[in-house]
């Protein structure tokens, strides 16, 4: 309840700010999580989706190193996460899987395993997240069931010099260093992005198994040990700019992700040694874009290279290559625009346990077309359709339909409703086809049917904005796929899953003077359940593991002059960590900071402190895994504009 | 919550019913008699979730979460890989974290799981003053176990005073005579280490080995299984003869469990080895099965067929009845199923997360 408190102290100036004579209303700004201003194709052609954006600035100010860390702040998303080493997404309660991870035309998911370790995708080297919830595999192919996210770049053109650095320094050994370079004359640039990320997560903890607990059950004090991380990698853009509307776009992205599995708090207190995971990702991608004419057109090539190696065992080699391809044309008549487009991955994998006879490489060919109608400013429309080859497997049509109505837009108000509805369908990973004896070739795909509808409230005034969206959604997901054991471990479509809920967004900015603020909400009700199982003991009708009813930020940002001060909380409610009954209580975390920024000429610095748990709460995310309590964090970051 | 208040329910009215009884009913919330059949539950690797269900076969009672209930709320921490009682003691193999787990019959604890010399326990055998405990060491190298070892544990003291190297994984163990034999989970031979000296020999093997079985007359068989990372069309039961330490028979049996702990039984006058074994029926579906392994005939002929993801097999000594584990996952109940030597079954029970073995005392 204190914490709570403490939210809602920080809150408090926004009710005096509402009281001041407001001055007159300059920048809307400062966003934490956002509806999408600027448009890519996926938003174009998805008038009804539910997709928001987290700002480049609030990446820098938020200090995390990690996709991960700035999801679970800022997103009413679950992350499944241990202290740092491995996370993974769960939108919707879906599993990891079911969210494809979008970077240029790649979707940089495992072939293997089908997710990424998102704790291991580094905010240094984007400036914007796009986070899609729901269904989208008509224009992101298979995996995109739960939703999806999109790693992007600002278009900058650089002309000139600009040079980027930071440090970050953090309690337990945390260390964040990085550089951005970009130099360009405003055709060609180069932009360069590296950095390098430690810690040695040597935190305290109460351990409740201690060598006393027969005696006295009480916790003890605890040290987290073997459970350091190591991350670094390159993000290299090479950009020409032809034209306004004629480009030629590529990066080359490395990135190298080391750190040791975390013992559970049991095997902690008599720690031995720590297994490692090493990863090395290759993911380069190039594009071309022409729009000087009616007919516009787009092509893009990339390679992507994934090893991993666990503990070190040169013999279990985990390594998968892919070519992927793509073209697309768009045509645009009075108010209808259409969109041809192809995409071709050529895959080999190389991993240790599959059998020579599996598999040598699989092809997958795509073939999608949209339709964006717009009869009036006030309404458009947008039909997808999809259609994926995959050698020696069959998959589904996956076509999507969304809309989005503006019912009131005045001066001061703005009312739309939106709805989707879409198909979705993921193929099985490598792993589940092709591992060892176990792995299951005639595993179906998995199909989903994602409906959902919304409505956007904005009311403007002079010197306040207020936004508030609902979203009510509803998801079938059959043949849902899990390794179960039947005799061997092998992958089943196990059960027929339903994920349904409630999505609230509520924001409000106001400026008075020098001074703004900015209070967010997101508060996410979800209920997914199996409704059928193949087996007989399966468990159906109850709350599936890991996936959290009721989940929720609250977030408040204060601007004057130089300083910023920002304090957010996020709520995760009760998880089942299994189907005995077994769970893991909801926790509040609370974090803080504040930012001094300065300005010389064309440069700038910026100096913030932040705590993260500012109250030390006692949590797990992951049953028997420590989590860390409160920690500090300095940052500096110079920028320097020629 | 509505299975919790369902089951607060069904004690609360057990006990009062238990109250009412006469002196001669057996009070399951606080037994005096260690006799029955104890369900080891393994858990979900990691998350914990072990837990031990005692059977009382003689009033056909089961008891879930028997540690828990002995030892006033404790969970078990570890995943329990393995049990055996021996000089009145009750010792488990606990995985992640790694320890001995020590109680006494009524599996009540209270030391301290034991740690020190202790990685990856995975099987154990008693002899005199020391339980033999095959460990896989903490190279997670799993193509050729390099630092896996046999862990000579004093019961009287509770340390392992002295680890003998057995590369290659080793896993069941049995004693016969004054030889320790170790399967090698890893490796396509057994080791037999010559207790007098600790000096080690091998038997060469046609696939790797996971466990034995010994019968009162010290006939030695192994299991020979086919794993993905070792394959092996020899997959089956070898036949040792102990006197001079030779693979004299083996008896193939396609696709016999690379399941861990209880892949087969004796039945009680050692005349049938029941076997669980693995086959994929025409949709690439694994279907478990039991067969058994007549020693006189020296064939095999099933016994059950198309057990959906069976974790182990047992016989009851002192009834001849076959017991079978079953598990589709990790983190769900499994399931305990009584079946007559006719293959009928007879009765079933909910127990713990991942069933694989029975203990059986006295």
């Amino acid at each position: 309840m204190r914490h709570l408190l403490f939210v809602i102290l920080v809150l408090a100036p926004t009710l005096f700010l509402w009281a001041e004579e407001p001055e007159p209303y300059a920048v809307y700004d400062s966003i934490f999580l956002d509806e999408i201003t600027t448009y890519g194709d996926y938003i174009k052609y998805q008038p009804g989706a539910h997709i928001v954006n987290i700002k480049a600035e609030n990446i820098q100010n938020s200090n995390e190193p990690a996709l991960s860390q700035l999801l679970s702040r800022y997103s009413p998303i679950y992350i499944k996460t241990d202290a740092g080493g491995l996370a993974t997404i769960r939108i919707r309660g879906t599993a990891p899987n079911h969210t494809t991870i979008n970077f240029g035309g790649i979707n940089i998911n495992s072939l293997t395993l089908g997710h990424s370790n998102i704790s291991s995708v580094s905010m240094f080297l984007f400036d914007r997240i796009e986070l899609q919830y729901g269904s989208s595999s008509s224009l992101n192919g298979s995996g995109a069931i739960g939703g999806s996210i999109y790693l992007n770049q600002k278009n900058q053109w650089t002309d000139g010099f600009s040079f980027q650095g930071k440090t970050m320094q953090g309690t337990f050994g945390e260390q964040l260093y990085g550089a951005k370079i970009a130099l360009g004359n405003g055709k060609f640039e180069s932009i360069t992005k590296l950095y390098l990320y430690k810690k040695k997560n040597n935190f305290p903890f109460k351990n409740p198994y201690h060598e006393n607990r027969i005696e006295d059950r009480t916790p003890v004090d605890d040290v987290q040990k073997g459970a350091a991380i190591e991350n670094k990698g390159i993000l290299q853009q090479f950009n020409y700019l032809f034209t306004s509307n004629e480009f030629l776009k590529s990066w080359f992205w490395y990135e190298n992700s080391w750190h040791q599995i975390q013992p559970n708090m049991q095997t902690n207190l008599n720690y031995k040694t720590t297994e490692t995971l090493d990863n090395k990702n290759i993911r380069a991608w190039a594009e071309y874009r022409n729009e000087n004419n009616a007919i516009k057109y787009n092509i893009g090539a990339g390679f992507v290279h994934d090893y991993q190696v666990y503990d070190s065992v040169t013999t279990q080699e985990i390594i998968t290559d892919r070519l992927v391809s793509e073209a697309s044309a768009k045509y645009k008549i009075n108010n209808m625009e259409f969109k041809l487009g192809t995409k071709y991955k050529y895959m080999v994998p190389d991993v240790y346990a599959y059998t020579d006879t599996a598999i040598n490489n699989e092809q997958c060919f795509d073939l999608y077309v949209s339709w964006l109608y717009q009869p009036t400013s006030k309404f458009k429309t947008a039909i997808n359709l999809r259609q994926t080859l995959v050698s020696e497997y069959n998959t589904p049509l996956t076509p999507s339909l969304g809309a989005d109505y503006t019912v009131i837009k005045k001066s001061k108000n703005q009312l739309n409703l939106t709805a989707n509805v879409a198909s979705s369908y993921r193929v099985p990973t490598f792993n589940d086809r092709f591992w060892g004896k176990q792995g299951n070739p005639n595993l179906k795909p998995e199909t989903g049917f994602n409906i959902e509808g919304g409505a956007k409230y904005k009311h403007t005034e002079a010197y306040s904005n207020t936004m508030l969206k609902v979203n009510v959604f509803y998801m079938n997901i059959d043949n849902w796929i899990e390794w179960r054991y039947h005799g061997v471990w092998q992958a089943h479509n196990i059960q027929q899953v339903v994920s349904k809920g409630l999505e609230i967004m509520a924001q409000q900015t106001f400026e008075s003077g020098k001074t703004t603020s900015e209070v967010n909400i997101n508060y996410t009700f979800n209920k997914i359940e199996a409704i059928e199982n193949i087996t007989g003991s399966g468990v159906i009708n109850h709350q599936l593991r890991y996936s959290p009813k009721h989940i929720a930020n609250l977030s408040y940002n204060l601007k004057y002059r130089h300083w910023s001060f920002f304090a957010d909380g996020s709520y995760t409610g009760m998880r089942y960590t299994d189907y005995l009954g077994s769970t893991l209580p909801a926790y509040f975390l609370t974090n803080a900071g504040l930012h001094y920024s300065f300005k010389m000429n064309e440069h700038q610095a910026d100096l913030s402190f932040s705590a993260d748990n500012l109250f030390d709460v006692n949590y797990q995310n992951q049953k028997y895994y420590a989590m860390p309590g409160r920690t500090f964090r300095i940052g500096l970051s110079i920028n320097l504009n020629y | 919550m509505k299975n919790l208040k369902l089951n607060i329910l069904f004690f609360l009215s057990a006990g009062i019913a238990f109250t009412s009884c006469n002196e001669d009913t057996p009070d399951v919330n606080n037994p005096t008699d260690a006799h029955g059949a104890y369900i080891i539950n393994y858990g979900n690797y990691g998350e914990g979730g072990a837990s031990i269900s005692k059977f009382d076969y003689e009033n056909d009672e089961i008891t879930n979460n028997y540690y828990y209930n002995q030892n006033d709320g404790l969970e078990l921490i570890s995943n329990i890989q393995y049990a055996c009682e021996y000089n009145e003691n009750i010792y488990m193999m606990g995985n992640n974290s790694d320890e001995i787990i020590i109680t006494d019959r009524m599996f009540k604890q209270s030391i301290v799981g034991i740690t020190d010399g202790i990685s990856k326990p995975r099987f154990s055998v008693g002899k005199d003053d020391y339980l033999y405990i095959s460990c896989w060491g903490e190279n997670a190298d799993w193509d050729i176990m390099p630092d896996s070892y046999v862990a000579k544990f004093n019961i009287t003291t509770n340390e392992v005073e002295e680890k003998i190297e057995i590369p290659g994984g080793p896993e069941g163990l049995a004693i016969v005579d004054n030889n320790l034999y170790v399967a090698l989970n890893y490796a396509d031979s057994i080791a037999v280490v010559d207790l007098n000296d600790e000096s080690t020999s091998y038997i060469q093997t046609p696939a790797v080995t996971s466990y034995f079985l010994k019968d009162n007359s010290n006939n030695l068989y192994v299991s020979l299984v086919s794993t993905y990372s070792d394959f092996s069309d020899a997959a089956g039961l070898g036949y040792i003869n102990t006197s001079n330490n030779n693979l004299e028979e083996t008896y193939t049996l396609n696709g016999i469990s690379t399941e861990y702990t209880s892949i087969f039984s004796f039945n009680s006058d050692y005349s049938k080895i029941y076997v669980l074994g693995t086959h994929y029926d025409e949709n690439w579906n694994v279907l478990g099965s039991v067969s058994v392994f007549d020693i006189e005939s020296k064939a095999f002929t099933n016994f059950i067929d198309d057990i959906s993801s069976p974790k182990g097999v047992t016989v009851n000594p002192e009834n001849g009845d076959i017991y079978l584990f079953i598990a589709e996952s990790v983190v769900e109940g499994g399931t305990f199923e009584i079946y007559n030597e006719a293959g009928e079954l007879q009765s079933d029970y909910n127990v713990g997360n991942s069933p694989t073995m029975s203990l059986f005392l006295y």
